[in-house]
């Protein structure tokens, strides 16, 4: 009854804020900073979700017991009302440069791009939806449908030995989902943009990105649902969630840089569909998403750290299940993988990029 | 200093090479011993340069290399030999209704399209009444696309890219499109860009469209320049004779 109330004051706080936020920016900001402030009073909601969890009520005290409800309002009001005046101050401070150097040639070139990539968002925003009922739900409902087959699967093969093992199978679906998503989407973005480029000289990459944009946006969704679930599943919310953000990035990177890569392999080999999707297929298997590795031997173990994928699923369970930050070696082994897959990428696009299309 | 100068400017299309075909048919023509890349020269050795103001037409049968010429000048496509070099921001506009989407609306698809051609976001929100209105398109805006007809789209294409003063303005069989009266009342924009001094070119396959408009003129024929200059009516002559030529 109690934590009921609780959840309740929560809810309300948190909708009623980030409601009058997100209506205090929508007057003069566009989308990508609503999008932000969406981010921004998520990660206010974590901060103050571990700070509220430190205030654990002594038994049998009525009163007491909605204490955590009651510090987790007031700091996550606090903190996102912080956070917008931070966001927009970085926001004019950002306009005055812009405005200062309007004529500075990479200035004008960004100036210019971001618009036909807000433009190229909003379209495959469009055309992805196009005539389903349920519209942008699918992206919350698609990876917990998965989700619930492979709990329903592997649960009674796999789940022995591991605790939470819910989260456990959600943190390794939403990590290859998002990367299976973007690579297999962006494979195509080029031939399917090739009307365009080879009528309009458009930088081709942008394509790509805004493809990459779609499945950020679909990954963020499918990580609320998978924040609801690690509340349900008991997991405790603490500080070091904030350094989800770190994979989160690194595995964009990765996910670009492969996608240009693949994207320039699919104009000259059509082949490359075909393989891609058995090799996914193997990557989904070698990823430990429904099994543990625990007890293999430490020589397997070591191959695993090879599989980017599995990195990032691990930096995941790390963080979210044993609540220990990973080692710097294993940081930077993330961001290898990433940083070399985005170079060979754009180096692809560089050399080829007038060759593409005698191959469409 | 001329705007737009193109020095022996050739383009090559490869067909047949291992990209191409295929593994199969690699492997069957390297063992049939008749593996070999087809080398096919769209345009060869083409020079000419443009100053401010000027109109230039591009005639020559279909085939000539045209199309491809103005892929090299727009930046498309690179130039196997030689080089292309201009000046100022280009406005290309080839195959008009390619590269809009059938699926969103006008309003979206004019959005995008300004996108691509490089404008900004208030540039488009301050022109775009205007685009419309000039398209004729007012009580189509929230309609998908591909409910328009083709002189629709063209029109559409025709008012972005031609109500931003380029510097240098493409038009590749587009003034063909459209009924009458649009036609003459692109032709008057047409005539206000190039006096606002925009370097134009113009492909057309109307004879009577290039002599009155164009006071630069290039023959191309296979590939190859067979004229450049600007005695328009002499070498529309000599092309218009050749025409009547084949025919006969």
């Amino acid at each position: 009854m109690i934590a009921l109330m609780r959840f309740l004051i929560e809810l309300t706080v948190v909708c009623g804020v980030t409601l009058f936020l997100q209506k205090l920016v929508r007057k003069k900001a566009g989308k990508t900073a609503q999008i932000l402030l969406l981010v921004l009073c998520f990660c206010a909601m974590f901060i103050s979700s571990s700070v509220a969890s430190d205030y654990v009520p002594k038994s049998g005290e009525t009163a007491a017991s909605l204490l955590p409800g009651v510090v987790f309002a007031l700091s996550y009001t606090l903190l996102s009302v912080l956070g917008l005046a931070l966001f927009m101050l970085g926001r004019r401070l950002v306009d005055e440069i812009v405005a200062r150097h309007e004529n500075v040639g990479v200035v004008k070139l960004i100036l210019k791009y971001q618009f036909l990539f807000e433009e190229l968002v909003q379209r495959d925003f469009i055309k992805k939806y196009k005539r389903t009922v349920l519209g942008m739900a699918w992206s919350v409902l698609s990876p917990l449908l998965t989700l619930l087959v492979m709990r329903l699967v592997f649960s009674n093969f796999f789940g022995q030995g591991t605790s939470h093992y819910t989260t456990y199978l959600f943190c390794g679906n939403l990590v290859f989902a998002y990367f299976s998503d973007s690579t297999s989407q962006g494979m195509s973005s080029l031939m399917e943009n090739a009307g365009i480029f080879t009528k309009i000289n458009v930088p081709k990459y942008l394509f790509l990105f805004s493809k990459n944009a779609q499945t950020l946006l679909n990954f963020g969704l499918t990580l609320c649902a998978f924040f609801v679930f690690c509340m349900l599943d008991g997991i405790a919310f603490t500080w070091k969630f904030v350094l989800l953000l770190y994979p989160i990035v690194t595995l964009m990177l990765f996910n670009a840089g492969l996608g240009l890569i693949l994207s320039a392999l699919f104009v000259f080999f059509r082949d490359i569909q075909y393989l891609w999707s058995v090799f996914t297929m193997l990557l989904m298997y070698v990823s430990a998403i429904f099994y543990n590795i625990d007890g293999y031997s430490q020589t397997i173990r070591y191959i695993f750290l090879l599989n980017p994928v599995y990195l990032h699923i691990r930096y995941f369970r790390k963080i979210v299940i044993d609540g220990t930050v990973p080692t710097l070696w294993f940081h930077l082994l993330m961001l290898a993988d990433a940083l070399i897959a985005f170079c060979i990428g754009f180096w692809m696009y560089k050399k080829y990029n007038h060759r593409f299309l005698y191959y469409v | 200093m001329s705007i737009l100068e193109l020095n022996h400017v050739s383009i090559r299309y490869m067909t047949g090479d291992f990209k191409d075909i295929g593994l199969k048919e690699y492997v069957v023509r390297k063992l049939k011993g008749n593996y070999h890349v087809n080398e096919f020269w769209a345009d060869r050795d083409i020079t000419f340069s443009l100053e401010k103001g000027d109109m230039l037409g591009i005639i020559g049968t279909n085939g000539a290399g045209k199309s491809t010429l103005l892929k090299a000048i727009s930046g498309i496509m690179e130039p196997t030999e030689g080089w292309a070099r201009h000046e100022g921001n280009i406005a290309a506009l080839l195959e008009l209704a390619s590269g809009f989407d059938d699926d969103l609306t006008v309003k979206e698809n004019a959005y995008l399209r300004g996108a691509m051609l490089g404008y900004t976001r208030r540039f488009m929100d301050e022109k775009y009444d205007k685009i419309i209105e000039f398209a004729e398109l007012q009580d189509f805006q929230d309609r998908p696309f591909k409910q328009l007809s083709s002189g629709m789209k063209s029109r559409l294409a025709f008012s972005i890219a031609s109500l931003v003063q380029p510097d240098i303005l493409i038009l590749d069989e587009v003034l063909s499109v459209g009924d009458g009266a649009f036609r003459r009342k692109s032709e008057t924009v047409m005539r206000d860009v190039i006096s606002s001094g925009a370097t134009t070119i113009l492909v057309s396959h109307s004879l009577e469209q290039v002599r009155e408009m164009c006071n630069k003129v290039l023959w191309l024929h296979k590939g190859r320049q067979i004229a450049f200059g600007d005695d328009v009516q002499g070498i529309c002559d000599r092309y218009q004779a050749m025409l009547d030529e084949n025919c006969v």
